[in-house]
């Protein structure tokens, strides 16, 4: 081997090294997902576990490695709204599932899990949206390998945000920057309504095709489920700038509706108790009216995620709910 | 396991490379062997359905192509050579046309017709290969390679799998001496850094690209009408993902075969760079435009020169012509049977030759027009290269026609909606702010687009190609224009490059994605 032949080669692996060890380094110390058990240290890598947008292809093993460790007493099980709207790293007993773009599949398929891991929780709540009841191919079963876990180009973009966040401080969620959003009228009109109203023609509506879908999917479910479990079904909050159209509010009731009414209809076939919730509306079940933290425009990141505020009480009124259940 | 893949970059092509190496030193005779028990090995991993197939391919023609020499010079030897040929096509057009369930016809043979039946893994490119071993034999009366090196010949694993076509001829002095030939630590070195910037096109230029063009060209096939922007998007992104895809793979075989010293020929040489179409058909897929052009093209046309009954300077523009478009229409053909790809080879062809037939009339001694006619050149293969594209990716005619549509529509633009307040009202009857396709309104994927299809047009356009920063086109220019000032881009092996080479690694091993695993030019 030729003199220049060995510098080429130890200059080559050793910046390969260098730089993989770092991030190695940085993906340990972030731990971005908790499953490593990295101790939290104030300054360096807060917990930020609720606000990390755990993506499809990964979420699934990654929540189940996780629930496994904690195995708590309610779960929350849904999309990004339900992962960024509940800090659960305060209240160990309840486990956020929470998944982002989840859809029918990977819903269904997270719900199957969790019933039938080792020791199940006694109430999981699940968000129906038309995402969670839709649909999207975007399940994936392949368990974690170390390179998702140490080097994967997702992993490392969540360390770096966390390392960030933790080191220099700033906005508390790493997704979403409130001020960008907010600065065009335009965009949020259309944001707003557009996808609503596009759900209702898309989806056919009248005949609340999405809901029959989730029906038929969860129906084996219902039936095989443990009797003393507390599944509840509710439709989440939604921004109140989006609930001044009336077409908007008219399409949250109907479907809260059909779904209410499938799930009574069918009562007597489920094995354990499910019920559903409508809180995205006004005439919904928050009894007298929208509690003003839903109302606050300053607690939503943008036109579909909630803040941990709105998620509070959010979470106070499921517990409320699950516990009528109880007593009845 | 694809190139790209983790497994194969970091565990099977480093063992490969460093048993070959041992064997070599210590047991030289055997050192094809473990290049040949590493091809199996990597196909049969991928492919195991039809790993037979290729093994009975390779002692089917090796079987012939022994019975073509034996009779070498007689007719028999003729009847051999039609017989292998015909065989191969056969089988080609069996498992290529039939099994993807395209021909009605072939439902004879009780096949239904169905797309989940895969295509055997590289069946175009060593049936082409043994095609040229046949032909070779008929033509030259030649000490044989043995079954070994034959073997290893066809089913080498960088280029088994989506080429380069290497001709027998070109590369039967080499595998017989494969063994003692030595390879120096230099051209291991410099192999491998080019099989890292091959997949440096792949994993960060070709892969995001990918995912651009996709999302575009699902949505217009789900029967969404697409904008000017989305049009082009769609269209010219298809062109630089294409062409980053394929002469990524290309770079990483040719790196391979570097690594153990194995030559293989060049597949690409900066095709959008070219200055006419027949310029082009000399820089893209060099290896299989030169397959056609030796034996499709050249008999073809020597066939219609001596048949045709016009006077000699016609026949031989007409011949010409005709020989063109049916070798061109036969390369689409070869892509596979659907309309599109046949379409598109014959749309290819035609421009060609009404290029080269225009090309003569405006010739002139001046400058300027010698300018205008360069840039004329470059401007007619790019935009018949962006529109054969989009027939080649296409899924059906209806997604072409509406593509055509939005590439020539500049009144209708939509941006994504966060740029609303940046245009001015009164232009706001010619931009909608619908998003991206009016399903993504975020911004992120529209400015992502922008940068990919600006960095990738960069590249192609401002930056020498692989081959030149690498010397396997010594002639070519490998300079780069900073400030009007030259600067030469080749690659040595130095501290400088080491770094580079362990940085480009570095990214690409961050950004391995495991669910875009596929390179374009395996379906065919």
């Amino acid at each position: 081997m030729d003199k220049n032949t060995v510098i080429y080669i130890k200059y080559f692996f050793f910046t390969v090294i260098c730089i993989l060890t770092l991030i190695l380094s940085l993906n340990i110390i972030s731990d971005p997902y908790n499953q490593l058990g990295t101790p939290r240290v104030t300054g360096l890598n807060h917990d930020f576990y609720h606000q990390i947008d755990i993506l499809p292809n990964v979420g699934l093993s990654f929540t189940l490695n996780l629930l496994d460790q904690t195995s708590p007493s309610t779960v929350l099980i849904g999309t990004s709204k339900t992962r960024f709207g509940f800090n659960t790293t305060i209240t160990p007993d309840i486990f956020n599932a929470g998944i982002s773009a989840a859809g029918l599949d990977l819903t269904q398929n997270l719900f199957h899990s969790i019933l039938n891991s080792e020791t199940p929780p006694s109430h999981i709540f699940i968000e129906t949206t038309l995402s969670t009841r839709t649909p999207r191919f975007n399940l994936s079963n392949k368990s974690i390998s170390f390179y998702d876990l140490f080097f994967s180009k997702e992993t490392t973009r969540l360390s770096f945000k966390i390392l960030k966040q933790s080191v220099l401080g700033g906005d508390r969620n790493p997704k979403f920057k409130k001020d960008k959003f907010y600065s065009f009228p335009y965009t949020y009109l259309i944001r707003v309504t557009k996808p609503l109203l596009d759900a209702v023609g898309e989806f056919d509506y009248p005949k609340g095709t999405d809901v029959l879908t989730w029906q038929e999917v969860f129906k084996e479910e219902f039936s095989n489920c443990p009797q003393n479990n507390y599944i509840l079904f509710y439709e989440p909050p939604h921004h109140p700038d989006a609930l001044k159209y009336k077409q908007v509010r008219e399409a949250i009731s109907k479907r809260a509706d059909l779904m209410r009414s499938i799930i009574y209809n069918n009562k007597k076939t489920y094995n354990c108790v499910i019920q559903f919730v409508n809180l995205g509306s006004p005439e919904g079940d928050w009894g007298n009216t929208i509690p003003d933290e839903i109302r606050r425009p300053e607690n939503w990141y943008d036109i579909t995620h909630f803040n941990d505020h709105v998620g509070q009480v959010v979470l106070k009124r499921l517990l409320e709910i699950s516990k009528n259940l109880h007593s009845n | 396991m694809p190139f790209h893949a983790i497994e194969f970059f970091c565990l099977f092509l480093p063992c490969v490379l460093m048993l070959f190496h041992w064997v070599k030193l210590r047991y030289k005779k055997y050192a094809s062997y473990v290049l040949l028990t590493a091809s199996a090995v990597f196909y049969a991993l991928w492919d195991l359905q039809f790993f037979p197939l290729l093994l009975a391919s390779i002692g089917v023609n090796f079987f012939i192509g022994q019975k073509i020499q034996a009779c070498y010079g007689q007719k028999k030897s003729g009847f051999y050579l039609f017989i292998g040929i015909a065989t191969n096509l056969f089988v080609l057009a069996f498992f290529k046309y039939a099994w993807i369930g395209e021909v009605k016809w072939l439902l004879i043979f009780d096949q239904t017709p169905s797309n989940t039946h895969s295509l055997p893994l590289g069946i175009s490119f060593y049936t082409l290969q043994q095609i040229t071993y046949l032909v070779y034999k008929y033509s030259h009366f030649n000490e044989d390679l043995g079954f070994c090196s034959y073997s290893l010949y066809v089913s080498f694993f960088p280029q088994l799998v989506a080429g380069p076509i290497v001709k027998y001829k070109d590369a039967v002095q080499q595998y017989r001496q494969l063994e003692n030939t030595p390879v120096p630590s230099s051209a291991v070195i410099s192999g491998c850094s080019l099989f890292i910037f091959g997949l440096g096109k792949k994993v960060l230029l070709a892969d995001p690209l990918g995912h651009i063009v996709d999302f575009i060209f699902h949505a217009v096939s789900a029967g969404t009408k697409p904008f000017f922007i989305e049009a082009w998007v769609a269209c010219w992104g298809y062109l630089l993902q294409l062409y980053f895809d394929f002469s990524a793979y290309s770079d990483m075989a040719i790196g391979i075969g570097m690594a153990v010293g194995i030559s293989l020929p060049v597949n690409f040489n900066s095709p959008l760079k070219a200055i006419s179409p027949s310029d082009c058909f000399n820089r893209w897929h060099i290896s299989l435009t030169s397959f056609i052009q030796e034996y499709v093209f050249t008999p073809t046309y020597r066939s219609l020169v001596r048949y045709l009954p016009f006077a000699p300077h016609t026949k031989r523009t007409l011949g010409w012509a005709l020989a063109t478009l049916l070798s061109l229409s036969l390369l689409g053909f070869w892509h596979g049977l659907k309309w599109t790809f046949v379409v598109s080879g014959f749309l290819i062809g035609l421009t060609s030759v009404l290029y080269q037939l225009i090309l003569p009339k405006f010739r002139s001694r001046k400058k300027r027009v010698k300018k205008r006619m360069y840039w004329g050149g470059r401007l007619v293969v790019l935009i018949s290269l962006t529109v054969f594209g989009t027939f080649f990716r296409a899924d059906s005619m209806e997604t072409v026609f509406l593509l055509l549509q939005g590439l020539l529509d500049p009144t209708h633009i939509s941006l994504s909606v966060q740029y609303s307040s940046w245009v001015p009202k009164s232009f706001h009857s010619i931009f909608k702010f619908e998003g991206f396709l009016r399903y993504d309104v975020m911004p992120v994927r529209f400015y992502k687009t922008f940068l990919y299809i600006l960095l990738g047009t960069i590249i192609v356009f401002k930056m020498p190609n692989t081959g030149q920063i690498f010397g396997l086109l010594p002639k070519s220019n490998n300079t780069i224009s900073f400030f009007g000032k030259p600067i030469p881009i080749q690659f040595s092996i130095n501290a400088y490059w080491a770094i580079i080479t362990a940085l480009l690694f570095c990214t690409i091993f961050l950004n391995i994605d495991a669910t875009f695993n596929t390179y374009i030019y395996f379906r065919f």
